[in-house]
């Protein structure tokens, strides 16, 4: 086993205290009144000040978020299922509406998967994240079946998800909207977008899909309730017709003939695709979660929602991800913990030793007072 | 005239390939392939069709070079997010023939 590198700095963190101390009754107006009319030394203490006061604000708001699920209903899912007639063009999405929330079984098998799929996501992250929908105001979860023809693929457009019928070919039919991690998967994009909106190249690009595939294999295991030895730990399973899946978490690289992935840093490329690079996070997430056991969604999983919707930046890399989930689940669960120490070690595994993240140069530039 | 296609990126960022010589298809599909071209207005395309929505993920990427007998060249690359209408059903075509190959 490896040891935890000394941590340098202990909560309370210095910063705070230099927050207490000299801003015992901070309100923005005082904090605005330093900047715009104090010393350069005032203005740069009261700038210091609000980073880090919007940061407490927004890990306490993630927080109280996971906390507060348990009285909240499923009462604001807005689900819509349109039909593009196998259409690949883009300006004729979403197409025909075919099913909306309470609405009845279409008859098309692709639709009302699709549309269940879509109910099981929204109750995964309602109930476990108490999340309401992609942006946590209940945006209508929209997705289009039946884009282009015999079309190997699902993607998020930016706005919505857009299924293919798959080509018997490479990809099973009907696969892809029957498939719940697929689901999880593409929904997860959306979420990342409200939140890091980790940028889709380079590093914070293989994060981004790793987060989707985490997400998405969490999904398929909540809703079996299933425990992290039960797992298959499979993306797609089935959906190849020349091999087992999409992609293997336990094993990158060995899901079917053409699987790429990587799942050690040292291998990393920058004009790697964002589905290869991101074999390294997902392996990280799969060690982390076994060596804690139990349910993947409950401690390790709840330490990477944190950090993606709470941590991680647009610009975000592999690194960045070690730091901040070494560290938020040293908040969460206490330094030195089991938890603690089984991120640590994942990420070793995976190439790459958390450190302590810099929280103030974490802090998004947006919050900055002109 | 020879076409190079090449499909890259998706959900499995998986690559496909494909390389035609119309010199080898019946006349009948020549005359399809013509007419898609034409329909796209390929020539007038610009190399490349603009950057997808920042936000959006796992869509398809597509690469398309032309090259006719008299040695004229051109390449398109494209997005599922960003093809332009007027190209869809030729890359619908292009798709069709890799899935023949692989078949």
């Amino acid at each position: 086993m490896y040891e935890i590198r000394h941590r340098e700095q202990k909560w309370p963190h210095p910063i705070i205290t230099i927050f207490i101390y000299h801003f015992p009754c901070t309100t923005a107006a005082a904090v605005e009144h330093k900047i715009k009319d104090g010393s350069a030394e005032q203005r740069d203490r009261a700038i210091y000040t609000l980073k880090i006061t919007q940061f407490i604000r927004g890990q306490r708001m993630a927080l109280a978020g996971l906390r507060g699920f348990a009285a909240s209903g499923l009462a604001e899912m807005r689900r819509e299922i349109y039909d593009i007639q196998n259409s690949q063009t883009q300006t004729e999405l979403p197409g025909r509406l075919v099913r909306q929330e309470s609405g009845g079984e279409t008859g098309d098998l692709d639709g009302d998967n699709v549309y269940n799929n879509t109910g099981s996501v929204y109750e995964f992250y309602k109930k476990v994240f108490n999340r309401n929908s992609l942006d946590n105001h209940g945006m209508p979860m929209v997705s289009s079946v039946h884009f282009a023809r015999d079309f190997d693929n699902a993607f998020w457009n930016g706005r919505q998800m857009v299924y293919g019928d798959g080509d018997d070919v490479d990809f099973e039919k009907h696969k892809l909207a029957e498939l719940l991690d697929v689901m999880g998967h593409e929904m997860t994009h959306g979420v990342t977008n409200h939140t890091s909106n980790l940028d889709y190249v380079g590093e914070s690009g293989g994060l981004n899909e790793s987060m989707s595939d985490c997400f998405g294999v969490m999904i398929s295991q909540w809703t079996s309730n299933q425990t992290v030895d039960a797992a298959h730990w499979l993306i797609g399973e089935g959906l190849m017709t020349g091999g087992n899946a999409l992609r293997s978490m336990r094993d990158p690289g060995t899901a079917n003939p053409y699987d790429d992935q990587i799942k050690n840093y040292r291998d990393y490329r920058p004009d790697m695709d964002v589905h290869t690079s991101s074999g390294i996070a997902n392996y990280a997430f799969y060690l982390a979660c076994k060596s804690v056991g139990g349910r993947s969604w409950e401690k390790i999983g709840k330490v990477w929602y944190i950090a993606n919707t709470a941590r991680l930046r647009h610009n975000s890399g592999f690194q960045d991800a070690a730091n901040h989930t070494f560290d938020v689940a040293g908040s969460l669960f206490g330094e030195g913990s089991l938890e603690e120490n089984a991120i640590f070690n994942a990420w070793r595994e995976a190439g790459i030793d958390a450190e302590k993240p810099d929280l103030v140069a974490n802090v998004r530039p947006r919050i900055i007072m002109r | 005239m020879r076409i190079s296609f090449e499909q890259s990126g998706g959900i499995a960022g998986l690559s496909k390939k494909i390389n035609l010589d119309t010199n080898f298809l019946p006349s009948s599909e020549v005359q399809v392939v013509q007419s898609l071209i034409n329909t796209s207005n390929f020539y007038d395309l610009p190399n490349n069709t603009g950057q997808p929505n920042p936000d959006a993920a796992d869509y398809l990427r597509y690469k398309i070079t032309l090259e006719s007998d008299n040695g004229r060249k051109h390449t398109v690359e494209t997005t599922d997010i960003t093809t332009p209408a007027g190209l869809s059903p030729f890359i619908g075509y292009l798709r069709r023939k890799i899935q023949e190959q692989r078949r």
